[in-house]
């Protein structure tokens, strides 16, 4: 069953963005985090958006799809706008906090829409190879890292079955009140804690962590399309940090 | 010789024994079927022969005692295949999914495209591997986790209501594809089911009820023992029931389990 709230799942397609070499996307990836945290103006703001719709083009995804993934989260923007505002007094700065969070959420919605897990797995794996030397679980922590991005999308699956179940059972769902997200608070609790036991005993029962490498069959080569905008994400952190030191 | 022994099992949930000194042996290359009406026991049979669970038992599977220490050397033998699928997935692509175990064991990339291109073509998958597991029906969802076992090549494959979603004609079809594999590769398959239509291409048939073996036997002449899986709730297979029935009026003069090889028996 395929829904528009695809929320941080992968969508398989054959795009130049799906065809990424994985290291480079998560090279991509962060550096667009550290952008989009320096940013402190609208005029950056707006060049870094720009560019975004370029990718967000290039991922061949439908727009709506973004939209409605974005637009779901809005009780998080209204506490942050609300948060920003009591403690700064300032409107635009309020305003442009939030906008740097969409930013941060469509980012992200890129990366997991366009990456299956095991690649963003093996993509940090190899960024961060030379940390094996010092002795840290980098296979580990990165698959971790995917697995509990996994995690968001499934307790998300399970929220809309719990709301679901609640209404066959005549528990009027109201997305306006407070309540009936309480109501569902305990069986989404219960629920998550089930589901991490479950994925548990499914990576032993998959030799998760057992072996000390790892390998990875579908490693993408790295492309000029991938050098290429790696290159163009340098000169945007380049343009950013320059336009908020001047 | 024996692939899997099981001594004297005791097991309990609080004051509950589910085992009480249960033993039982299977054979290497053959296929056992494990049956029972729910609560019988068996989904904690697999647990323990998969060591989820701990038991105060003598398990030994090819051999070995089964231990904390050797578990995971014991489990790249053996593929487990359990009745919920979905908490078996950690991949968002099915052929991911079917890379995961041996990626985790370090096997090379080019082995691991072979064995999915090999896999895929046997279990028909060729058409869904782009696809998110989570979005396939509940068949199709097990015949992935059939196919990831069957990816480990494994000498032990562990059917825990497997193929209870999958339908009739699509079952028959694996079930004969799963004897091919046990014939061919001389993989030892132990399945456990409450469906009896499942075992009727097993070797040997044992019925669980409350922790105890009440029947155990060859096929078909196990279904002498007809009355005793009714008792407990069993439901006979349909051409099992007709061919007894033919037999008291003398038209066949065995059971047959195969439905095609009966019509085919009554025709002559």
């Amino acid at each position: 069953m395929k829904s528009n709230y695809s929320f941080f799942r992968y969508i398989t397609g054959n795009s130049k963005f799906h065809t990424m070499n994985s290291k480079m996307k998560i090279i991509c990836f962060l550096l667009s985090i550290v952008i989009s945290l320096l940013i402190s103006n609208y005029l950056s703001l707006l060049i870094f958006s720009l560019f975004l719709m370029f990718i967000l083009i290039k991922t061949e995804i439908k727009p709506k799809i973004y939209l409605l993934n974005i637009l779901i989260l809005w009780p998080i923007y209204v506490i942050l706008f609300i948060a920003c505002f009591i403690t700064t007094f300032d409107v635009l700065f309020s305003f442009l906090l939030v906008l740097k969070i969409i930013v941060i959420i469509v980012l992200f919605l890129i990366l997991t829409f366009t990456t299956s897990l095991s690649e963003i797995a093996w993509g940090f794996e190899c960024l961060f190879d030379p940390l094996k030397k010092l002795g840290v679980p980098v296979s580990k922590i990165s698959l971790k890292i995917a697995l509990s991005i996994k995690f968001i999308s499934t307790l998300f699956d399970k929220f809309k079955e719990i709301r679901k179940s609640m209404a066959y059972r005549g528990i009027p769902y109201s997305k306006s009140k407070i309540t009936t997200i309480t109501k569902m608070m305990i069986p989404v609790i219960r629920l998550s804690y089930k589901l991490s036991v479950r994925t548990i005993t499914a990576m032993k029962l998959r030799f998760y962590g057992y072996f000390n490498r790892r390998t990875n069959y579908h490693e993408n080569k790295v492309s000029k399309f991938d050098k290429i905008l790696v290159l163009l994400y340098v000169v945007l952190l380049y343009v950013v940090i320059w336009m908020r030191w001047r | 010789m024996n692939i899997i022994e099981i001594n004297n099992l005791t097991f309990r949930y609080n004051d509950n024994f589910i085992y009480d000194d249960f033993s039982l042996n299977v054979k290497r290359g053959t296929w056992v079927t494990i049956a029972g009406p729910n609560g019988a026991g068996k989904t904690t049979l697999v647990k323990i022969l998969s060591g989820l669970v701990k038991s105060y038992c003598d398990v030994k599977i090819f051999g070995k005692k089964l231990s904390r220490g050797n578990i995971y050397e014991i489990r790249k033998d053996v593929g487990f295949v359990f009745d919920n699928p979905d908490s078996f997935f950690a991949c968002e692509t099915v052929e991911d999914e079917l890379a995961f175990s041996l990626e985790n064991m370090a096997v090379a990339p080019s082995t691991i495209k072979r064995k999915i291109k090999e896999i895929s073509s046997l279990l028909d998958l060729n058409d869904i591997l782009k696809e998110n597991p989570y979005d396939l029906s509940g068949g199709e969802k097990q015949k992935v986790a059939l196919a990831c076992a069957l990816m480990l090549e494994p000498r032990i494959l562990i059917l825990d209501e497997a193929l209870m979603m999958i339908d009739v004609a699509q079952r028959n079809k694996l079930l004969k594809i799963l004897k091919e594999y046990n014939k061919r590769k001389r993989v030892t398959i132990v399945s456990f089911t409450h469906n009896l239509d499942e075992a009727i291409y097993s070797d040997r048939l044992v019925i669980l009820n409350h922790g105890k073996i009440v029947v155990d036997g060859v096929f078909p002449q196990v279904f002498d023992e007809e009355r005793v899986m009714r008792k407990i709730g069993l439901e006979v297979p349909f051409s099992v029931e007709l061919s007894q029935k033919l037999r008291i009026y003398g038209i066949i003069d065995k059971i047959y389990l195969d439905i095609e090889r009966l019509v085919d028996e009554i025709w002559k």
